[in-house]
């Protein structure tokens, strides 16, 4: 008979044994990683800094094997129906890849940068760089003088808009047709 | 601490050391980017302006891990291993690091720009004593050091020129001078945002007492003070007065939003 206090401890034994290895992993266990490693039978493993992916990855893969067993037990002893094992059994399918995924976007770990490297934001200044109106301007010139729009004739005293030759307006006024 | 709690803060500051070592290895990509920003457009601010947006991002998102560490995992553990005590230990450590990290970029972003424009003044220099010819006659204008947008007019041909600086020279007293500043008075930036930091656990240390007015003055005072370094700087590379308005007006809006909400020091000190 289905025991759903059985199935929930498992379930919940095995995430506890997942969070135990990412967190150690990531330095944020109060083990460390070489103790818990060593404890599923991950011999040699050390205490790398950061702990490679890999490392991770064989780990979780000893992990998930151990879960298999004990799955595979409940069902024997129909203690887990067969939706629930096949549930529990897709889980531990994709356990291993989803769990390196979510270590590697939290490590900081020099072959994952946190975000990737700089190279993209200099790519893209570059790029908008070059669409500045500035940018793309054919002359520039350090000195303007403002003309009369009737004769031509260059402003000869600043903030005097009328033209000194023919009392023109340097600026035509909106209303003035053209 | 015992042994646990000990082992614990240990290993939460083996985490923010790996942070603190990749803010590490991106300032120093980003130093030779920006630097390599600054030869290719001496002349405009924009280019570096927008690389310095898009890395405080990234440096941000660097901070936050620590953050999203903690309330993912790092803070039951804290809990766990001991009282209320042991936990401010824990948020404690978390708020040192984001400030030191914080403070550490702004160091060096203001560090960095700094140098480029320390770089750029030879250029400048060279600019600054360029001569500019009349536009209709070409005679040589009157104008003499430029900084901004003058009228000279021509005594050849009576001309009224509107004459504006080198594109080099406008960068330099325009975004340089403003970086050069903000570099000034950045140290007393961090200082203020420490001083908060050490009011607020004095606080918490206090069952929360509200802050002695005593403490509020001295905010006043390294507020004013950080505002009149960035004045003076700005002025003296320009060769003009110190804008007292500017400081004036900061101090306002810092009184209305950060102590007149204290009736306490109202009732001293009245409305800003």
């Amino acid at each position: 008979m289905e025991s759903v206090s059985e199935t929930s401890a498992y379930a919940e034994r095995l995430n506890r044994r997942v969070e135990e290895l990412v967190n150690s992993a990531l330095g944020a266990h109060s083990e460390t990683w070489a103790v818990v490693a060593a404890r599923l039978g991950l011999e040699g493993a050390g205490d790398p800094s950061p702990v490679p992916v890999t490392q991770l990855e064989a780990a979780l893969t000893m992990l998930v094997a151990e879960a298999r067993v004990d799955l595979a037990a409940m069902a024997r002893r129909g203690t887990a129906s067969p939706d629930v094992v096949t549930a529990l059994g897709m889980r531990l399918d994709r356990l291993v890849a989803a769990e390196t995924s979510r270590y590697g976007d939290a490590s900081v770990d020099e072959k994952k940068p946190a975000g990737g490297g700089l190279s993209s934001i200099f790519a893209n200044v570059q790029a908008t760089a070059a669409m500045s109106p500035w940018a793309r301007a054919k002359e520039w010139k350090r000195q303007v003088a403002l003309q009369c729009r009737s004769c031509g004739a260059p402003q000869r005293e600043s903030r005097n808009f009328k033209c000194e030759y023919c009392a023109g307006d340097l600026f035509r006024r909106p209303n003035d047709e053209e | 601490m015992n042994a646990e709690q000990t082992a614990l803060v240990a290993r939460f500051e083996g985490f923010i050391a790996k942070i603190f070592g990749r803010q590490a290895e991106l300032m120093a990509e980003a130093e030779q980017g920006l630097k390599g920003l600054a030869a290719q457009y001496p002349e405009d601010s924009l280019p570096m302006g927008n690389a310095i947006g898009a890395l405080d991002h990234r440096m941000r998102q660097l901070r936050e891990r620590i953050g999203q560490a903690w309330d993912a995992q790092i803070e039951e553990q804290f809990s766990d291993a001991g009282d209320g005590a042991f936990l401010d230990v824990g948020l404690d450590q978390k708020r040192d690091a984001e400030m030191k990290l914080e403070q550490e970029w702004q160091t060096f972003i203001a560090t960095t720009v700094c140098a480029i424009y320390r770089d750029l003044w030879p250029q400048v220099q060279a600019a600054l004593g360029q001569p500019v010819g009349c536009s209709q006659c070409g005679s040589e204008l009157p104008v003499k050091v430029q900084l901004n947008i003058v009228a000279a007019t021509c005594a050849h041909c009576g001309t009224a020129n509107q004459v504006v600086p080198e594109r080099i020279v406008s960068n330099y007293y325009g975004a340089g001078v403003q970086a050069f500043a903000d570099a000034a008075a950045l140290p007393l930036r961090h200082e203020i945002e420490l001083f908060r930091e050490r009011v607020d656990r004095q606080r918490r240390a206090n069952n929360w007492k509200p802050e002695p007015l005593e403490s509020m003055e001295r905010w006043d005072e390294m507020e004013r003070a950080f505002w009149m370094r960035f004045a003076e700087i700005r002025a003296q590379m320009r060769g003009e007065e110190p804008d007292l308005e500017l400081v004036e007006s900061r101090m306002k809006s810092f009184r209305q939003y950060g102590l007149e909400t204290d009736q306490r020091w109202r009732a001293k000190h009245g409305p800003a």
